[in-house]
């Protein structure tokens, strides 16, 4: 269980383990130790009315105690040691799962959520690991420590400290509750959660048309749903949680029969009962570690399942990338190529070739799959079926590096690292000259965006102050894949999400990057692609129709319904009536 | 006690009540664990003294021990457990309460799905610790308060002795914790580079593969998350340590007292049976101690948490007065606003939006268009010069008022994972089935409703996955049929919808704004051409006022952005 994913995931600090463990053994046998003078203080005060020998057996007592808070503090630093290298280590392996993920991954997952769950669980994980370790190395053994001791002080006390060991893990597990429950329990929560989100998301539409909780009956069944669940399965724990309490508590009054039957010296068994009173102590601290470990190592496995879900999700499409480091020229050409997101193939058996140096348009309705098709030019999605070849070669052939220097994806919306806008745009090109950067920032129509900040191009992404519109992050990454120099360009909705002011801008801008470039791109403008050199139709997946802009206009084409829809909306008032 | 407890432990007022009667049963299964030690003390005097007592007596001492114990713990589960739930349901609704008064101000300052998820865990945790922590807590300090008094009567010495050594270790964790505290603070700030680097390579993951960096950005990454590593593992032992060394220092309790109850043996001036005593009673305490570390660090944690809440709680709602309001036009003049103290996103706004006509917003993007709209609701509050409608200051006015009368359509639809009847009935609330469907055949929606597998029956996903953007949009739009307001918001619809969709949506809409005061943003200046009125928004402030014929004349920024926008539209690649 959860060692051996420490031995997976923290290789190298895993003997750190075998250290905290003998420390916590060590504390516990000091705690013991520090029973045993206990035991011998009893018996030097009541048996032999030694007082003056007393006190030094007090004096040891005490060092004891303060040995085992300080041995048992060092396995916890221990712990905390793996646990934190257990949290970095897994967060490394996040990113290299990451790094190895296909877009798929990235369109079906937010990647700030993605995000969220690793650092999360990560962190829930050092949680548990931290106090697993000395906690249940404590729980272990002290009672089996404690065993030996009771039978070295009288046989009977052994066996009463044994049978109450034993009684108290059956109504431990006897408390768990039944698993059906647990289950049950946690969907009760998980709705609430669900529902929770979606009511907070939804205040100003529920403010403005005065809905409350009690009207969203959803929510407001899984809040009590969720209380009823967890009160039935408290209740279903109650009968043993009240006898284990109890019986902890009592067991060593049934010492006092045994000897009352045994009737042995009166100040001898006192000495021992005494003795058993305190130590009866250990037994209920060993439980209640149990029951804490027992919720670690569940959180902590959880966590880790969490986490490696998301790995194996990452995974689920991983690239395959070769040697080839060179492009043999740009011609893309798609093999029987099938794809889908989940189950249902977008794109089915598709076969064509764009030609090196032309600029093609993709259009569609919504869901068509020419968003799809596009992506998945890129190189960075794994197919389900067929190749798609470029220059010649499968993509699949190709280093990721030179795949990546070769394709310039232009996304709706573009990122920015919080570095200076001049980094932003090297990234590009790591090797460019500062000329380069500069012309690139100018060609991507960036002048005005340099203007607005004193810092100008050193001007930090995100620092206070720096507010930058869509349109303005749009075109600095424009930049920045106008530096790249790519023989491909993929542009996918590149100007809708831009301010309308400013998409005059980020058009030329466009304009500029596809210039002596082989160009496929998706315009929600259908005025604007009249002039590119081939439109390709897209209906459920296959490609219907291909010709000019004047060709397909020439004919009753689904093209022609198309632009005259875009022209209908676009002609469109807001009446005055 | 009733306000420290509901402030400490951010409870309702039931569950102030649940918890002081859990606290009073925690309390006697203490006492009656007690019990269990003065019967075996009776049993040891009697044996030292050579008291003899038969065997049954002992019996049936224990047996009743055992029963009052047994009550007394089961009493105190199921009180406790009643009231968690019990109190967690009504915190939580009494927050989705709550919120829904908040004005929106409050959630601008926080992430909204993170709210979501912070508040109901949040309340988990303190029910959590309202099971398991307060009522034990509290039942303890009595138990150990009653306790002290008993044991410094009889034997003042030992009972410094046992007691002493707790206290030191209460005081401890106090003060352990407000150095944690500070810690915590410190080390937050500076590894907070270290989170942000490892947030970017997640969240611009894609675009480190088009640039071709994934090494580079995996091994800067890698390299701070080591040197975070060693940070946090500094900073977590100088946090813990204080707290874990007092927690122990209460352990060192019981060897304290043998030290103490040897040396007053020796001196003579106590009887063995009080040493006995002592003993028992000290180690009843400290197994509570051990058993209430877990309860104290639980406490602390929810600490954080309950200030969430009070803030919540405290955070002021907007007054008002209950009117009806009889007309509708709507006057801003001079109005100012900002979503907080650095930036004024509205800086002295002034125009009048005249009922039965339809006024556009129009300006460059951040010039506080929305913003407008939002203050118009009362979504948020203007803070300098005045909205009125009707003649009232609509600060005047509660929001229950104004909602009355207004509908809003947002640029980002929100649906309910609900059926699509439901989602559309929000609207009005007590609208029959009827009304909801000729709503629905209003915003042009029937045709894709049908078509769903159970029609208006169909449950559409979290936040109407199942539907598309255009069909999200139509059925937000039917809302507002629904409710059918005489003031329309209508905030920028319509950008980036396949052009099906956003035909559909237009022929509403245009039968939707008939005979209100609408108010509309738009980003598309061709399409508000026509209306009665247009505001040109710059920076914050209104440029011009006009129709478009007008403002061609007197505007200079409204030309501009009609000549950029018809550059945009004439362009071609």
């Amino acid at each position: 269980m959860i060692y051996k994913k420490i031995k997976e995931y923290v290789p190298e600090k895993y003997y750190y383990t075998y250290v905290a463990i003998f420390m916590a053994f060590v504390a516990a046998v000091l705690l013991i130790g520090s029973y045993y003078y206990m035991y011998e203080f009893l018996k030097s005060i009541i048996i032999d009315e030694n007082v003056e020998g007393a006190i030094p057996i007090a004096v040891r007592i005490l060092t004891f105690l303060i040995c085992n808070t300080l041995v048992y503090f060092f396995s916890v630093w221990v712990t905390h040691a793996i646990a934190f290298r257990l949290e970095t280590n897994l967060k490394k392996k996040g990113l290299e799962h990451l790094m190895r993920a296909s877009f798929s991954f990235f369109d079906k997952h937010e990647s700030g959520k993605v995000r969220k769950i690793i650092d999360d669980n990560t962190v829930l994980t050092h949680m548990s690991v931290a106090h697993l370790i000395p906690d249940l190395s404590t729980a272990a053994f002290a009672p089996v420590l404690g065993m030996g001791l009771a039978f070295y002080i009288d046989y009977k006390l052994g066996i009463i400290f044994t049978t109450t060991f034993l009684l108290g893990f059956l109504f431990l597990v006897k408390m768990m509750g039944n698993q059906g429950f647990m289950e049950k329990y946690m969907e009760a929560l998980d709705n609430m959660n669900a529902g929770a989100v979606e009511y907070v998301r939804g205040i100003q539409v529920m403010k403005i048309f005065k809905t409350d909780a009690k009207n969203l009956k959803e929510f407001y069944r899984s809040v009590v749903d969720y209380s009823i669940m967890a009160l039935k399965y408290s209740m279903s724990c109650r009968r043993w949680y009240v006898l284990f309490q109890v019986i902890f508590n009592s067991t060593f009054l049934i010492v006092l029969f045994m000897y009352y039957m045994g009737n042995p010296e009166p100040r001898v068994f006192l000495t021992k009962f005494m003795f058993y009173v305190l130590f009866n102590g250990i037994l209920m601290v060993s439980f209640m570690k149990i029951m804490y470990v027992g919720m670690y190592v569940m959180q902590a496995s959880t966590a880790i399942e969490k986490i490696e879900q998301k790995f194996a999700e990452m995974d689920e499409r991983k690239l395959e990338s070769g040697s080839l480091t060179g492009f043999n020229g740009n011609t893309i050409e798609f093999k029987n190529v099938s794809f889908g997101y989940e189950n249902d193939m977008v794109i089915e058996d598709l076969s064509f070739t764009l030609e090196e140096g032309k600029t093609y348009a993709l259009v569609g309705a919504s869901g068509s799959g020419k968003s799809t098709l596009a992506k998945l030019i890129s190189g960075f999605y794994s197919l389900d079926k067929g190749e798609i070849h470029i220059g010649g070669n499968d993509v699949t052939k190709y280093s990721e590096k030179i795949l990546s220097r070769n394709i310039a994806n232009v996304f709706q919306n573009a990122k920015l690292f919080k570095r200076s806008i001049y980094e932003n745009v090297r990234l590009g090109k790591p090797d460019a000259t500062r000329e380069e950067v500069m012309e690139a920032l100018h060609m991507a129509q960036c002048d005005e965006i340099l203007n607005k900040f004193e810092a100008r191009e050193n001007t930090i992404i995100g620092s206070k102050g720096v507010h930058l519109s869509g349109g303005e992050v749009q075109r600095i990454a424009i930049a920045r894949s106008i530096l790249k120099d790519a023989g491909i360009v993929i542009l996918d909705e590149a100007s809708a999400a831009a301010d309308p002011e400013n998409e005059y801008e980020l058009q030329k801008a466009l304009s500029n990057l596809m210039k002596n470039r082989t160009v496929i791109m998706i315009a929600h403008r259908l005025s604007s692609i009249k002039n590119v050199d081939e439109i390709l139709v897209i209906e459920k997946g296959k490609i219907t129709e291909r010709g000019s802009h004047a060709e397909l206009m020439g004919r009753d084409s689904h093209y022609k319904v198309l632009q005259n829809q875009f022209m209908t909306a676009n002609e469109w008032r807001v009446s005055n009536e | 006690m009733n306000n420290f407890i509901k402030d400490k432990f951010g409870l309702t007022d039931s569950g102030v009540k649940a918890v002081k009667i859990a606290s009073v049963a925690s309390f006697f299964v203490n006492v009656s664990y007690m019990l269990f030690m003065m019967a075996a003390m009776y049993f040891g005097d009697n044996v030292l003294k050579g008291v003899e007592k038969p065997l049954w007596f002992y019996a049936a001492l224990t047996a009743a021990t055992f029963i009052f114990s047994y009550v007394v713990v089961d009493i105190d589960y199921v009180k406790t457990f009643n009231a968690t739930y019990k109190e967690a349901e009504e915190l939580r609704l009494e927050i989705a309460d709550r919120l829904k008064e908040l004005p929106l101000s409050y959630f601008s300052r926080h992430d909204l799905s993170d709210l979501a998820q912070t508040i109901m865990q949040d309340v988990s945790d303190i029910e959590h610790a309202m099971s398991h922590a307060m009522p034990r807590c509290i039942g303890y300090i009595f138990f150990f308060l009653a306790m002290s008094v008993l044991m410094l009567i009889s034997s003042p010495l030992l009972a410094l002795a046992t007691i002493m050594p707790l206290l030191i270790g209460f005081l401890m964790v106090y003060v352990s914790k407000g150095l944690q505290r500070k810690w915590t603070t410190k080390y937050f700030k500076r590894t907070r580079a270290t989170t942000e680097v490892f947030q970017e390579t997640f969240e611009l993951q894609r675009e480190i593969k088009n640039c071709g960096i994934e090494e580079e950005n995996y091994k800067a990454a890698s390299e701070a998350l080591d040197s975070s590593e060693r940070l946090r593992l500094k900073s977590e032992i100088t946090q813990g340590g204080p707290l874990l060394i007092s927690i122990s220092f209460m352990k060192v309790t019981i060897g304290v007292v043998t030290l103490v109850s040897a040396a007053l043996l020796k001196a003579n001036v106590i009887e063995l049976i009080y040493v006995v005593g002592f003993l028992l009673a000290s180690i009843k305490l400290i197994d509570a101690v051990g058993a209430l570390e877990e309860t104290f660090a639980e406490l602390f944690y929810i600490d954080a948490r309950v200030k969430r809440l009070n803030e919540l709680r405290a955070f002021e709602t907007q007054a008002g007065e209950q009117v009806e309001l009889k007309s509708f036009d709507i006057e801003l003049s001079d109005v100012g606003f900002g979503y907080n103290d650095e930036l004024r996103v509205i800086n002295g706004a002034s125009f009048t939006a005249k009922q039965n006509e339809v006024t556009a917003i129009v300006g460059p993007s951040g010039c506080g268009k929305s913003t407008v709209l939002r203050l118009i609701s009362r979504l948020f509050d203007y803070e300098d010069g005045k909205i009125k409608i009707d003649n009232r200051d609509i600060k005047e006015i509660a929001t229950e008022s104004l909602f009355d009368k207004v509908s809003f359509v947002f640029q980002d639809v929100i649906l309910f994972n609900a059926s699509v009847l439901d989602n559309i009935r929000m609207g009005r609330n007590d609208a029959d089935d009827e009304e909801v469907k000729e709503a629905a055949r209003m915003a042009n929606c029937e045709d894709f409703i049908l078509n769903l597998p159970e029609g208006y029956d169909t449950l559409i996903g979290e936040n109407g996955s199942k539907l598309s953007g255009g069909e999200r949009q139509r059925i937000s739009i039917a809302r507002a049929f629904l409710k059918n307001a005489p003031i329309l918001l209508l905030d920028e619809i319509s950008s980036s919808l396949d052009v099906e969709n956003e035909i559909k949506i237009q022929q509403a809409l245009n039968q939707l704004t008939v005979g209100k005061t609408v108010i509309i943003v738009s980003h598309r200046l061709k399409s508000i051409e026509k209306v009665h009125k247009i505001v040109v928004m710059n920076e914050g402030s209104v440029d011009a006022v006009g129709t478009h014929e007008e403002l061609l004349e007197k505007s200079k920024l409204y030309k501009n952005l009609i000549e950029k926008s018809k550059m945009t539209e004439s362009f071609t690649y």
